[in-house]
């Protein structure tokens, strides 16, 4: 990829990074299809041989397997759960097509560990909004998936960009806007538009970090609280200051944190479970 | 030594443990009731119901000296979290429930 010198570049070399996993991208099309059936689930994962080895690796843990060896990918839907071998698929493998990003600068653990507490925490507010849970869970897994697209694309001033955060302890969108002129939120939106993905994740990416635009976004509400939460709660993100928070995104959603508190200690666990899917 | 109750999720749980707190499924149905002992039995039919989060007994053996630093640690670094926060009800409330539900077992 060449150097970029403008947004206009940036966004052109983000839109030649390779596609997700086509079984990804099948199956995060049709995440509110009731309709989909165990078959159609087990072609699109068995239809990628390297997915569905990871798939059928992690599936034979011990904590995932209670019914003993899992041979297929078939099995493993049945044994495991239609739910729990999707979540996976997306997880492995959205963090398998961006594991060619590499840079030094960029501590990709707490990275991937922030994303799925937020999937995590966004799945469980969602079905106290009545607001689709599968989809708040791709939402958060994908929402900082800009990060990685800029690190591919400009390595260097992303660089800048981790360098001016720890210098002026502020947030990674405000130094990416400062260095970029843009930040992850557009990108990642921008790639996921490319890549044909549903509008209604496309727009919460977008406006994760900015909920309170001219046109509003439930979901993007969602992830923007449950990014706030997750900060709050220590999960992934060891060292940094919790994000501002719209107090519009929280009315919106007639959501308030003393209805949350009971929550706070089911999002942990279910993080520490889910956690297991990035070994 | 203090016994506590923790939140654990399922696939941390193993036979022995002792319940904190009845194992409610989404329908309110009473799946396991306080105080039960986990079987191997009780365990997969825990898993079998897609049950994520358990409460169980545990003891703390930490002294009270070890838990007022725990608590003096833990309140510095939430406080060092919300270090830039605004200064907004919604932002003050977080902080406070987040301080109470770190420190409530501490006590």
């Amino acid at each position: 990829m060449s150097t970029p010198t403008s947004i206009d570049d940036i966004l052109k070399n983000v839109e030649q990074l390779p596609a997700m996993p086509k079984a990804v991208t099948e199956i995060i099309r049709c995440l509110d299809d009731d309709s989909v059936e165990i078959e159609a689930l087990v072609k699109q994962i068995s239809s990628d041989i390297g997915l569905a080895t990871r798939i059928l690796r992690l599936a034979n843990t011990p904590h995932f397997s209670v019914h003993g060896n899992i041979a297929t990918v078939h099995d493993a839907v049945m044994l495991v759960g239609f739910k729990e071998i999707r979540d996976m698929v997306c997880v492995v493998g959205v963090k398998e097509s961006m594991s060619q990003s590499k840079s030094v600068a960029f501590d990709y653990a707490q990275f991937w560990r922030h994303s799925l507490g937020v999937a995590v925490c966004a799945r469980i507010l969602a079905s106290l909004v009545r607001l689709s849970p599968d989809t708040a869970f791709i939402s958060g897994m994908l929402h900082d998936i800009g990060q990685l697209a800029l690190i591919l694309s400009a390595p260097d001033e992303f660089k800048l960009s981790v360098d001016y955060r720890i210098s002026h302890d502020c947030q990674i969108f405000e130094a990416e806007q400062a260095v970029f002129g843009m930040d992850h939120a557009k990108v990642g939106a921008h790639l996921f538009k490319k890549w044909g993905f549903p509008q209604i994740i496309c727009d919460a990416i977008e406006k994760h970090h900015m909920p309170d635009t001219d046109h509003t976004f439930l979901m993007a509400d969602l992830v923007h609280v449950s990014e706030v939460l997750c900060h709050a709660l220590e999960i992934g993100n060891e060292e940094h200051a919790i994000p501002p928070l719209s107090d519009q995104a929280m009315l919106r959603l007639g959501i308030n944190f003393n209805r949350l508190r009971p929550y706070f200690a089911q999002i942990e666990c279910e993080y520490q479970s889910a956690i297991l899917m990035l070994d | 030594m203090k016994i506590r109750k923790k939140t654990i999720p399922l696939v941390f749980a193993k036979e022995g443990m002792e319940l904190g707190a009845p194992v409610i499924d989404t329908q309110g149905r009473t799946l396991l009731a306080d105080g039960a002992e986990l079987s191997e039995k009780s365990l997969t039919s825990l898993r079998r119901r897609n049950v994520s989060c358990i409460s169980i007994l545990e003891e703390d053996p930490r002294s009270e000296e070890e838990l007022a630093i725990e608590r003096e640690k833990t309140t510095a670094c939430i406080n060092d979290i919300f270090r830039k926060a605004d200064k907004t009800a919604n932002m003050e409330l977080l902080h406070k429930l987040i301080l109470e539900y770190r420190i409530e077992p501490l006590l």
